[in-house]
């Protein structure tokens, strides 16, 4: 039932708050956030890490017998990881969201919290229906999140993510219906069930598990995303408002992530290791364009949203050396990545909130008016450019440890990735914090709602950097359950 | 029990009409269509019955549930009651309902064609109700091409009696073979049928007459007469033609292919609700027939259900659709524009009515669409499946325009006015249905299973 309660609450928090009216929405959300974040924190306590690998809490109810659909919850490490994440993010969000959504509130805080349940049930279900069913529920408030409280350009946007995202889940959709079918033709037993569907890929020729396996993985890297398909993303952050980026880039390219490891991995094994190489290819470009790109930027959202898809290419090639240890670095950075930007978007949005603009020649020369939000923002960079100590190094130094074992000295040059990471980042830091300072009383430095947004993902990205032992252990042993 | 349903229902009909004599009785004579519609509704729960040449069995209770419900959000929606005659209309109303169900229970094509003429003469009525230019339009082109379809339909029919020697569904399975002059009468068969579904080449009148009627009458064609002409369809190829399907199946897939594409795609570039739900509905039939072409059980079972939802799915859009005429006068989508404020519940219903049309999971329409597709996967018609599943695709975008507007757009009305409430309740009704079915849809496949059982045991 644990699960069950964790999936559903939010959504029914979303709904009272809906019904509280305009003004108290907002602190239903957030006493609904921070429960889950507590039934999220009792979970990774309860959940047993030494068999990490195994899966755990397992509910499954029979739904629709016709179709072989049941309602079947469970985590594992990897799984258990994310529900805190999403947990943990959230809470920021709401927090973050507190003084700039002024309008629509009610409906607002409703769609935030149904989108909760969608991501978190898209960790926990381990029925490809229930699955696919969660994949398209974070679709729709995600769409009019976009399209409602967006800035200027929001519909272009929303619709242009709606039409992306939504190819990937067709994609998805249509392997899962073959998988099923193949199923049932040669057992005759009609099922959904992730554990049971593991056995599919043995019923046919790798030439066509190949093939299924590719579509599932393209679908699934629209949403990472990597380039070449990435172009929804700059545009969806830019013109999201900035505690939805938060939940866009922290936990929606996340589930594009988990999809690739346990579906295209889980469900095809060996197709997918066979086609490892070129995921991590497409890693590696995200990383080298993304980070140019990042560089050129004079817009700090879409500079955060570029370091985005570089993280999520760093991912790609930890999960492309198909070894134990990139796989650690790999599932490192998607629980890292989702802190560090996280917190980084709502910092964007409470520039906002007070300059009226993400251009940095407009926001920079705050230092002095203020401090507290310049130190935060110095943290985040470093934090993003990998900084020993934090949790951006151990994902990095893991991935790449990963694409040394399986790829030799062709993986050398991604070093230079590491590089053009910094500097993006240091360039930013150097913009936005030094230099003439322009502001002084008249900008207003974070209010405490807007301190504990930061410090909350603050506090894990410090602690997963000074001791990031147990986490990457757990990682290990699901990593090395499902390489063998 | 059923047949004394049908001729309560029959005497409530003919006495609305009566009532049409009464001054200010448009209150009676909307409890008579609704109490016609609760028992029709109701009349799923009772034994099967046969009355004279109509089998009230399950494929009835399917047509009759549909039907049903459909009246009924009809006529919660209230655009009848302000028109001049009220009794006169509901009365047609009534009528309209019992022929839809009475035509897809015979069991032969005599006493099929008298409860097709109950329902299409009433009909064409109700389509002329607007007295302007428009309607006079819409009213006309029904007419004229509803006739020329009747024609085709005696014609059809004549063919193959002629070249059988029998009436009886079941008795010209026995004797009929392929040869032209039934090929003929298949051909004309589809037409006929085809004019009343909305397929591809015989659905242009549709739009003209959906815009330019009374908003209600898009609610009747696409819900109840459309249930007929599907119903009677699946009936007369699955029972009578069923010896002779290598003659009709190549034809019926590649009308149903056509149909999806052209409804999907002119549907993309109106800007008017009630246009775009007539392309809509042209666009449905496609998925329905396709169901037909496959001929495999489970895609049977899908389009039967698909029926089902697509007169539920329907006629909640339309009430919608009538209550945002009745707030703004406008059923462009640019008037859609702050009715967030005003007819909240309005937008959500339709909302909903239009994610179910794409086939969005946890609603109705998805389980249906599901099961044809998985079922013509099944009956070997793979490409037929591809077109379905990419014009499902492009049709998010014309369903995504108008809510856009209403959601997402700013801006206020000028008029006065909110949605009544017995307009509100049926929505919402519909919207229940819809998405209780998409939770747990197996009682409406279970019912779609007996009904294809009892025509093809």
């Amino acid at each position: 039932m644990l699960l069950s309660l964790i999936v559903w609450l939010p959504a029914i928090f979303g709904v009272i708050a809906y019904l509280s009216g305009e003004r108290r929405s907002k602190h239903v959300t957030l006493l609904g956030a921070v429960l889950d974040l507590v039934l999220a924190l009792y979970l990774s306590v309860s959940f047993n890490w030494s068999e990490a690998y195994r899966m755990q809490f397992t509910e499954v109810y029979p739904w629709i017998r016709m179709f072989g659909v049941s309602y079947k919850l469970s985590v594992d490490g990897l799984s258990m990881t994310l529900v805190l994440l999403t947990t943990i993010l959230f809470v920021s969000s709401a927090l973050g969201s507190m003084r700039i959504i002024k309008e629509r509130n009610a409906l607002y805080n409703l769609l935030l919290m149904v989108l909760q349940t969608g991501i978190l049930g898209v960790f926990v279900s381990m029925d490809l229906f229930i699955f696919f069913l969660f994949w398209e529920v974070e679709l729709i408030p995600m769409y009019f999140l976009i399209a409602i409280w967006g800035s200027e350009n929001r519909r272009y946007a929303a619709i242009k993510f709606f039409i992306f995202t939504h190819i990937g889940s067709l994609l998805m959709f249509f392997t899962f219906i073959f998988i099923h079918l193949k199923y049932f033709w040669t057992t005759g037993i009609r099922t959904f069930d992730y554990s049971t569907l593991t056995a599919a890929e043995g019923y046919m020729p790798l030439t066509l598990a190949k093939i299924l396996c590719s579509l599932l993985i393209i679908g699934y890297l629209i949403k990472v995303p990597s380039v070449p398909l990435h172009t929804w993303l700059p545009d969806a952050h830019v013109e999201a408002p900035s505690p939805i980026s938060v939940i866009l880039a922290g936990l929606l390219l996340k589930t594009g992530g988990y999809g690739i490891l346990r579906m295209g991995y889980g469900l095809f094994p060996k197709a997918a290791a066979s086609i490892s190489t070129w995921i991590a290819g497409l890693g590696a470009l995200s990383l080298f364009y993304a980070s140019l790109v990042a560089i050129s930027q004079i817009n700090l959202k879409r500079l955060v949203a570029y370091s985005s898809i570089a993280h999520m290419g760093v991912f790609l090639v930890g999960i492309g050396s198909h070894t134990v240890i990139g796989w650690v670095g790999a599932m490192f950075m998607m629980f890292s990545h989702g802190l560090i930007n996280g917190m980084l978007f709502n910092m964007c949005g409470f520039y906002k909130y007070r300059f009226h603009s993400y251009d940095i020649p407009i926001l920079k020369g705050f230092t002095k008016a203020m401090p507290i939000s310049s130190a935060f923002l110095v943290f985040g960079g470093m934090a993003s450019l990998g900084l020993p100590g934090l949790s951006g190094f151990p994902a990095e130094f893991f991935s790449f440890m990963g694409a040394f074992k399986a790829f030799g000295y062709v993986a050398i040059p991604l070093i230079a990735g590491l590089l053009l990471n910094a500097a993006y980042n240091l360039w930013m830091i150097q913009r936005m914090i030094f230099g003439e300072q322009r502001y002084e009383d008249e900008a207003e430095d974070l209010v405490v709602t807007e301190i504990v947004a930061l410090l909350i993902p603050s506090a894990f990205i410090i602690l997963l950097g000074v001791y990031p032992a147990p986490l990457a252990e757990l990682y290990r042993v699901v990593a090395l359950n499902m390489i063998g | 029990m059923l047949e004394y349903v049908v001729f309560v229902v029959l005497v409530l009909g003919l006495a609305d009409l009566a009532v049409d004599l009464l001054k200010n009785a448009d209150r009676l004579a909307s409890l008579f269509s609704s109490t016609s519609s609760l028992l029709l509704i109701l009349s799923v729960f009772l034994p099967d019955r046969q009355l004279f040449a109509y089998s009230l069995n399950s494929f009835f209770k399917l047509a009759s549930l549909a039907v049903g419900i459909s009246l009924l959000i009809i006529v919660l929606s209230g655009e009848l009651m302000k028109t001049e005659r009220p009794g006169l209309y509901n009365g047609l109303l009534i009528l309209t309902a019992l022929g839809a169900v009475l035509a897809s229970a015979a069991d032969d094509f005599i006493s099929m064609l008298v409860a097709w003429q109950l329902s299409t003469l009433s009909s064409y009525v109700l389509v002329s109700l607007k007295k302007d230019i428009f309607g006079a339009e819409a009213g006309m082109k029904y007419l004229v091409i509803g006739l020329a379809s009747f024609g085709a339909l005696i014609f059809g029919i004549g063919l193959i009696a002629g070249s059988t020697g029998s009436l009886n569904y079941v008795s010209i399975s026995r004797t009929i073979t392929g040869n032209p002059v039934t090929l003929l009468g298949v051909v004309f068969l589809i037409s006929a049928l085809g004019y009343k579904m909305a397929a591809f080449p015989f659905f242009v009148w549709m739009p003209d007459t959906y815009q330019g009627a009374l908003p209600v009458v898009g609610g009747v064609l696409s819900a109840i007469t459309k249930t007929m002409a599907f119903m009677v369809a699946f009936k007369i190829f699955l029972v009578a033609l069923l010896p002779i399907k290598v003659l009709w199946v190549p034809i019926i897939a590649i009308i149903s292919a056509l149909t999806m594409i052209y409804g999907n795609i002119a549907a993309l570039v109106q800007e008017n609700a009630r246009r775009m739900l007539a392309y809509s509905s042209i666009a449905h039939a496609g998925y329905i027939l396709m169901a037909l072409a496959a001929l495999s059980s489970s895609a049977i079972v899908g389009g039967l259900s698909h029926i089902f939802v697509h007169a539920v799915m329907k006629v909640v859009a339309f009430a919608t659709v009538m209550q945002v005429l009745m707030i703004t006068g406008s059923d462009y989508f640019k008037d859609f524009a702050g009715l967030r404020r005003r007819a909240p519940l309005t937008l959500f219903s339709m909302a909903v009515s239009f994610m179910t049309m794409i086939g969005i999971p946890l609603t109705a329409g998805f389980w249906t669409k599901y099961v044809i597709f998985l079922g013509a996967v099944g009956g070997g018609m793979w490409w037929l499946t591809a077109i379905a599943v990419i014009c499902s695709v492009i049709s998010i975008w014309y369903y995504i325009k108008p809510l856009r507007w209403g959601f997402v757009e700013g801006g206020e009305l000028m008029t006065e006015g909110a949605p009544s409430r017995a307009a509100q309740v049926g929505m919402l009704l519909g919207t229940a249905v819809i998405f209780l079915l998409g939770f747990v849809p197996s009682p409406l496949l279970a019912l779609a299973r007996e009904a294809m059982l009892s025509i093809i045991p």
